[in-house]
């Protein structure tokens, strides 16, 4: 995808007094596990917690919101009263938890959801202090975008897009999470980070695996697509996470680190929070996507985005990888293995 | 103070439970509109100015506890 217009990265709003280090608070450098902490577009409000130290970033992020994105945001707020609501009082069966899961998987689907994978909620996808929500399942939706909209990142026509989608998003999870409740099981739709972090349970619901940009890559729609989930009690067949070959791409391709104007992303995997994984900047991203009101450069550009391109680039990366794989057989020598093939 | 979900989420609604609350979440979504509007309007333009005069708009002060 070619980009348009990109303004740089110079801004003009600041600190006077910077905040603690966005990436301190992420556990960069932390070799230990422990939960995430929030950092930025939660409001970190309420409950006993804490206010985040880049609240004032957050709150100019807010405020300086162009009217679509804005509008599309209050919509989805008002959509959130219906995330939880009364379990009906006689539980129906759906089958075995096998068929249940891909009876929901399938009803996820039919509510607008692009994909959908179901995981047990656990303690990575959870913030540090925060109370542990009260089910055993989570089911991850991923909600596509409209590519030909999201063309126009980093501008405002694409970040209606996105508010748009993580109304669809939102959407689906009510739905989804309503359906369930009716069946006689408690259920609940999740469609922000506010209260728990979608992107690692969608990895272990097997929807996609982490990219270099810090998003998750699923085979279906690359990076281009949004994130909902419902947490319920039913019990259900959990999906594994998947190999779709994103390391393969990711360790040599650097499209994304290229065009990120703020230099944000990293060639290699960093230590964070005990896990050795891809990690992006934020203490440079974030200046730049508060100017852009969200920017999305990563996430378009990657080749895994590029419509209808996912499952093939996943097959032959991993067709690739075998190879490579079966070349290392004891006993034979791989360069000359190598020049002869090549003859 | 409690959360949003805690102010605005309800697991066993009633007929007035539900209206009640679908007005306080009214009214607090026209408030974030209003904050939008009128402070949101004010920060735009301050830094818009500030961006076409080359200075720099300081957002500390918007870390106060009142937001």
């Amino acid at each position: 995808m070619k980009l348009r217009s990109v303004p740089p990265a110079e801004y003009s709003f600041g600190y006077r007094k910077r905040p603690r280090s966005g990436n301190e608070i992420n556990g960069l450098g932390q070799k230990e596990w422990s939960r995430a902490r929030p950092v930025f577009h939660n409001t970190g409000r309420g409950g006993g917690r804490k206010k985040l130290d880049w609240a004032a970033m957050d709150i100019f992020f807010n405020l300086i919101a162009q009217p679509g994105p804005f509008f599309r945001v209050v919509r989805t707020l008002w959509q959130r009263r219906n995330y939880a609501g009364p379990v009906a009082p006689e539980r129906k069966s759906l089958g075995d938890p096998m068929a249940a899961a891909a009876h929901l998987k399938a009803k996820a689907i039919e509510f607008g959801a692009g994909i959908a994978g179901v995981s047990e909620l656990s303690d990575d996808a959870l913030y540090e202090n925060y109370r542990k929500p009260p089910y055993q399942y989570a089911i991850s939706l991923g909600t596509p975008m409209n590519r030909r909209e999201m063309e126009h990142v980093p501008h405002n026509r694409a970040a209606v897009e996105v508010m748009r989608t993580y109304g669809r998003a939102s959407r689906a999870a009510i739905d989804l999470a309503t359906y369930i409740r009716s069946k006689g099981w408690p259920a609940q739709a999740y469609a922000d980070g506010e209260d728990i972090l979608q992107i690692p349970m969608a990895i272990n619901a097997g929807l996609g695996e982490l990219g270099k940009h810090g998003s998750l890559i699923s085979r279906e729609f690359g990076s281009n697509f949004r994130l909902s989930s419902v947490l319920t009690d039913m019990p259900l067949h959990c999906d594994a996470p998947v190999d779709i070959g994103v390391d393969d791409l990711c360790l040599s391709c650097r499209r994304c680190t290229i065009d990120c104007p703020p230099d944000a992303i990293l060639d290699e995997k960093q230590m964070v929070r005990g896990v050795e994984k891809w990690y992006v900047d934020f203490d440079k991203c974030v200046w730049y996507f508060t100017k852009t009101q969200g920017c999305g450069i990563c996430i378009e550009v990657c080749p895994w985005s590029e419509p209808g391109r996912g499952l093939n680039l996943s097959a032959k990366l991993l067709a690739k990888r075998k190879l490579r794989t079966q070349r290392k057989i004891p006993g034979q020598d791989t360069g000359a293995q190598t020049s002869a093939g090549k003859k | 103070m409690k959360s949003f979900q805690e102010r605005f989420y309800l697991h066993q609604p009633t007929v007035l439970k539900t209206l009640w609350r679908d007005v306080r979440m009214l009214a607090y979504i026209l408030q974030v509109i209003y904050v939008w509007l009128v402070l949101g309007g004010r920060v735009r333009r301050a830094y818009l100015r500030c961006e076409r005069a080359g200075k720099t708009w300081w957002i500390d002060d918007l870390d106060r506890e009142d937001f």
